[in-house]
């Protein structure tokens, strides 16, 4: 059984727009235009699209803050509207990584505080508060006070929240916006950790790279509509992304060879092609430069990314 | 509920600066009166001002507590991460509302403690326990006014204007710092309509010890507002799912 259903999800908003002091029109936005996706138990999905997508939307009518205009979505085999509250026991939730405590708690106080709101004792809720801080590199930080905290600590803070009451699906707006390196990597690798615990993880993320780091599927969204959807491979795949090749060729003036040449950075002209069969071609390249008398000075390979199958599905 | 309560002692300064102020005001309106009726005012009338001033901080502080509650909670972010949990608004609110009934009474128990004190004696301190079960009791209808102003503040956004419009009216109505006989008729209904003349009037006359059990039997009446409240709190919450798509 699927973690997550849903089916024809719509969701409208009356968006005023003024004109002047005293004319404003409404008009309406569809945030959500009939999505249908369905996300298995245990992997890592990632909801990916411009600003204004729907992303949030989605996540908010997912974890039962919004109440959808149309279609309908099951968290954990509960239906989102009518068994909220049994959806709301089973899932963890960060909306924006730098909000949502009380300034003037500690960290660990206000994980407490969250960890009491779903039914945990105070001893339970200390112990629970006290491992979630460990797991999330808080450590002693949990001591200090909220108001205190630098933008990735709030994160740490937060992803700590979402998994309070040991949910069995999380739902991660944007979770690494903001983060050093180090600790991104942080909350990348405790993402994938949950995921391989059984834990199912819905994000949202500009992050390409880290999207495709971390997902088993993702799903790409435009104006409210789902307009691709796949592992990252299948999506490179589908969309018949080539590789890039470049040849450095170490000569004086660009030699006279059957394929497209530029100027590399080294100053020497180097072969470069967009190929589907990147193996074969480069031997070609390789040989022909041989023929010719040059040497090679350099050999790059470069996979497709997730950003290109990004720029693609979305300039369509 | 404990959260709340740090929050509040932690806020230990502004806790000072509430606590001073009757004081002031109080001995300010105390030494006016003493200039104008040529020493005439006796420290039972200081007193009298003392019990007002910290019986209308109590219910400016009650009556929008709520309110402050779901605002702070929009901006912070806090609010929807409760709306996610399996808790439901009202028991967070209601637990927030009671937090604060309680800093409310040892906030009063201390002003009035010290005012009782010195004008009546060490002997007089034995009334503080009847009063902290009289507001105990009688704070509860101020739930359902704090409750209104809650739900009004989730439809309308922004809780000043509510919570204004209220105040000046408790503040003119309720006899805080003079007898509300003095008032005319409509504000004096409006005032005998509302709790809060009741609760310093009470409490006044509890700390001076010359209350009656019998005089809290009619004002029992008072308690419809604490269900108005709740009533009006759910019907709030449907017309604002409605309204706003939100899955309250
Ligand atoms: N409360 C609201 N009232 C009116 N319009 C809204 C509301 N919330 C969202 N919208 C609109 O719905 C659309 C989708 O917004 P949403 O927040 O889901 O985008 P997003 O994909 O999360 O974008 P971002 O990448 O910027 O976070 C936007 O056009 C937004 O203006
Ligand atoms: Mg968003």
């Amino acid at each position: 059984m699927n973690a997550i259903t849903c089916e024809d999800l719509r969701k409208f908003f009356r968006a005023k727009v003024k004109r002047s002091f005293f004319s404003r029109e409404d008009s309406l936005i569809r945030a959500l235009d009939g999505v249908s996706l369905g996300v298995e138990r245990g992997v890592v999905f990632s909801l990916v699209g411009p600003n204004g997508a729907g992303k949030t939307t989605m996540v908010k009518i997912l974890s039962t803050l919004l109440i959808p205009d149309g279609g309908r979505a099951e968290v954990g085999g509960y239906d989102v509207v009518k068994q909220a509250n049994h959806v709301r026991r089973i899932i963890g939730l960060v909306l924006a990584p730098d909000k949502g405590f009380y300034t003037r708690l500690t960290g660990i106080e206000n994980l407490v505080y969250y960890g009491r709101l779903y039914g945990l004792s105070k001893e339970e809720a200390v112990k629970k508060a006290e491992q979630l801080l460990e797991l999330t590199g808080l450590g002693a930080d949990g001591a200090r006070l909220y108001e205190e905290y630098s933008l990735g600590m709030r994160a740490k803070l937060s992803i700590a929240k979402a998994l309070i009451n040991d949910p069995e699906i999380v739902f991660l707006d944007e979770p690494t916006i903001g983060l050093d390196p180090l600790s991104a990597r942080r909350i990348r690798s405790l993402i994938k950790d949950l995921a391989t615990q059984g834990m199912t993880v819905f994000m949202t993320s500009h992050n390409m790279w880290e999207v495709e780091a971390l997902s088993n599927t993702v799903a790409v969204i435009k104006s409210g509509k789902i307009v691709a959807e796949g592992s990252p491979a299948e999506l490179k795949e589908r969309l018949r992304l080539s590789y890039r090749l470049e040849v450095e060729i170490i000569a004086d003036k660009s030699p006279d060879i059957n394929f497209p040449v530029t100027v590399g950075e080294r100053g020497y002209p180097v072969v470069t092609m967009e190929t589907d069969r990147p193996g074969e071609d480069l031997v070609k390249v390789i040989d022909e430069v041989r023929r010719l008398g040059y040497s090679v000075g350099g050999v790059r390979v470069l996979e497709p990314s997730l950003e290109e199958v990004l720029t693609r599905v979305l300039s369509r | 509920m404990e959260a709340e309560l740090k929050v509040f002692i932690r806020e230990a300064g502004v806790f000072l600066f509430m606590a001073f102020f009757p004081f002031i005001t109080s001995l300010l309106s105390y030494c006016a009166g003493m200039a104008l009726t040529g020493g005439q005012v006796t420290p039972a009338q200081w007193f009298y001002q003392l019990v007002g001033f910290t019986v209308m901080m109590v219910a400016f502080a009650m009556s929008s507590s709520s309110a402050w509650y779901f605002r702070r909670g929009m901006m912070t972010g806090r609010l929807e991460y409760i709306l996610a949990s399996p808790v439901s608004p009202l028991v967070a609110v209601l637990s927030s509302a009671l937090t604060n009934v309680i800093f409310n009474i040892v906030y009063f128990i201390l002003i009035a403690s010290i005012g009782l004190v010195l004008v009546y004696g060490i002997g007089h301190l034995v009334n503080v326990i009847g009063v902290i079960l009289f507001l105990a009791i009688t704070l509860m209808p101020v739930i359902g006014f704090n409750l209104l102003v809650g739900i009004a503040t989730i439809i309308f956004r922004e809780p000043e204007p509510v919570t204004n419009v209220i105040n000046s009216i408790v503040s003119a109505a309720s006899g805080f710092t003079y007898p509300i006989i003095l008032l005319p008729s409509f504000l004096q209904a409006l005032g005998q309509a509302m709790p809060y003349s009741y609760i310093v009037n009470g409490a006044r006359e509890i700390l001076a010890g010359s209350f009656q059990l019998a005089q809290l039997s009619p004002q029992i009446f008072l308690l419809g507002y604490l269900a108005l409240g709740l009533v009006f709190f759910r019907l709030g919450e449907v017309a604002y799912v409605r309204k706003s798509g939100v899955h309250w």
